[in-house]
């Protein structure tokens, strides 16, 4: 079979194919890297518990420490597009300009086609997973994807007066009830994707998250964009995330970037 | 089957496909890839980059006049893949395989592959991300 035969016959099939195939999709079952963690409830036949109660740190505080990966249910929010859920985004008028124009190219130019960081919140939707690292005065966020991490510092510091930019910025947290609720100033402030369809930010961007870790296995992160320079007043959208137990995040580092040179714009 | 059975699992398997096809893991799918251009090839495995943040294989087609054309096709990265249920050795050199896919928008000869199809074993492998819903694939020796 060669490609213009099977382009001129196989359409349908294919169609047909992903089709039956994809209806056939069930639960998430399988994964990589099946490592039984320690700490991590079961069920009757080993299963873990993805409905049991959050954990807990010796302080009480609720525990976010795992595997996230956003949700495949629940949301229609997605790192191509953050206001997919119907949020109406208040932009200013040249960030709006900027945004249809990133969207009429095809969104060709986001800083990550060129292997540069995800930007916060495109680096927790995506699919690779997140892991949380909890301990006491600290959190750190591990991204898989171009091993890039966040550090959120929880010993009650407050932002230095003088902010380098950053990709992913200064964060600190603060418990509010079981809620984490993270500050993050200090952007790059140049050319910022929110999302690969092109959302803008500015150097004045401050964003807020809260996270809120329902039970074992499921967490929501509630985000606010908050930049004055880009958007008339803070706008939010939450996505729910779920754990990927028993398993590990695998080093992925960009080393075999080919695709700029046939991206399209308009 | 009727034309309007085809039509309708035509539909559904668009509107999986649209579902399926989101943003590739560091660009846009849309400023490379053609969802309306599907692409459907069979070949000989001429060369396997297993690396991040995508793999790529390529494959040797030979249309009817006997020509060989050698097509690249883009995986999501060896990182999701071993979450799939891929192993760096899945595909070896000279495997012969069928891809389903979408077309690259400069006309070139890439595509981003979906479905891989192994003909010796007839295995599917889903190249894409979160497609490890699947039964395990590619736990060859």
């Amino acid at each position: 079979m060669n490609s213009a035969s099977a382009k001129k016959g196989s359409r349908g099939s294919i169609a047909a194919g992903m089709a039956i195939v994809f209806l056939m999709a069930g639960p998430v079952s399988a994964q990589w890297a099946k490592v039984r963690l320690p700490g991590t409830p079961r069920t009757s036949d080993g299963a873990p518990n993805l409905t049991a109660p959050a954990p807990r740190t010796p302080d009480g505080r609720p525990d976010l420490s795992g595997i996230w990966r956003k949700s495949r249910d629940g949301t229609k929010v997605s790192a191509g597009n953050l206001a997919a859920d119907g949020v109406e985004v208040p932009f200013q008028p040249w960030a709006e300009a900027l945004y249809k124009e990133r969207l009429a190219n095809n969104g060709k130019g986001v800083p990550s086609e060129r292997c540069l960081p995800h930007q916060i919140p495109k680096t927790y939707l995506i699919a690779e997973p997140t892991k949380i690292v909890q301990t006491p005065g600290l959190i750190v966020i591990l991204h898989e994807e171009f091993n890039n991490y966040r550090q959120v510092f929880t010993d009650g510091r407050l932002f230095p007066p003088d902010l380098d930019r950053r990709w992913m910025g200064y964060s600190i947290g603060k418990w509010e009830g079981d809620t984490l609720i993270v500050d993050t100033r200090g952007f790059v402030g140049e050319n910022d994707w929110l999302d690969f369809g092109g959302h803008p930010a500015t150097d004045a961007l401050h964003f807020v998250e809260r996270y809120r870790r329902r039970d074992f296995g499921h967490m929501e992160i509630q985000f606010t964009v908050d930049d004055s320079k880009a958007y008339m007043k803070p706008w939010t959208f939450t996505v729910p995330f779920d754990l990927l137990p028993d398993t590990e995040l695998i080093e992925q580092i960009c080393d075999n970037e080919k695709d700029a040179a046939h991206l399209v714009g308009k | 089957m009727t034309k309007l059975t085809r039509l309708a699992i035509f539909v559904a398997g668009l509107s999986w496909l649209l579902a399926v096809v989101p943003a590739a893991a560091h660009h846009s799918f849309a400023a490379e890839y053609d969802v309306n251009k599907p692409l459907a090839l069979k070949g000989a495995v001429s060369k396997v980059e297993w690396k991040n943040p995508h793999a790529f294989f390529y494959i040797d087609v030979t249309d009817e006049t006997g020509k060989i054309t050698n097509w690249a096709l883009e995986m999501v990265g060896a990182s999701a893949l071993l979450r799939n249920g891929w192993k760096a050795s899945t595909l070896k050199i000279g495997d012969i395989v069928t891809i389903e896919g979408s077309g690259a928008k400069d006309g070139t000869t890439q595509g981003q592959a979906r479905i891989v199809v192994l003909a010796s074993t007839g295995e599917r492998l889903f190249a894409q991300a979160g497609q490890e819903t699947q039964p395990a694939q590619g736990n060859r020796p």
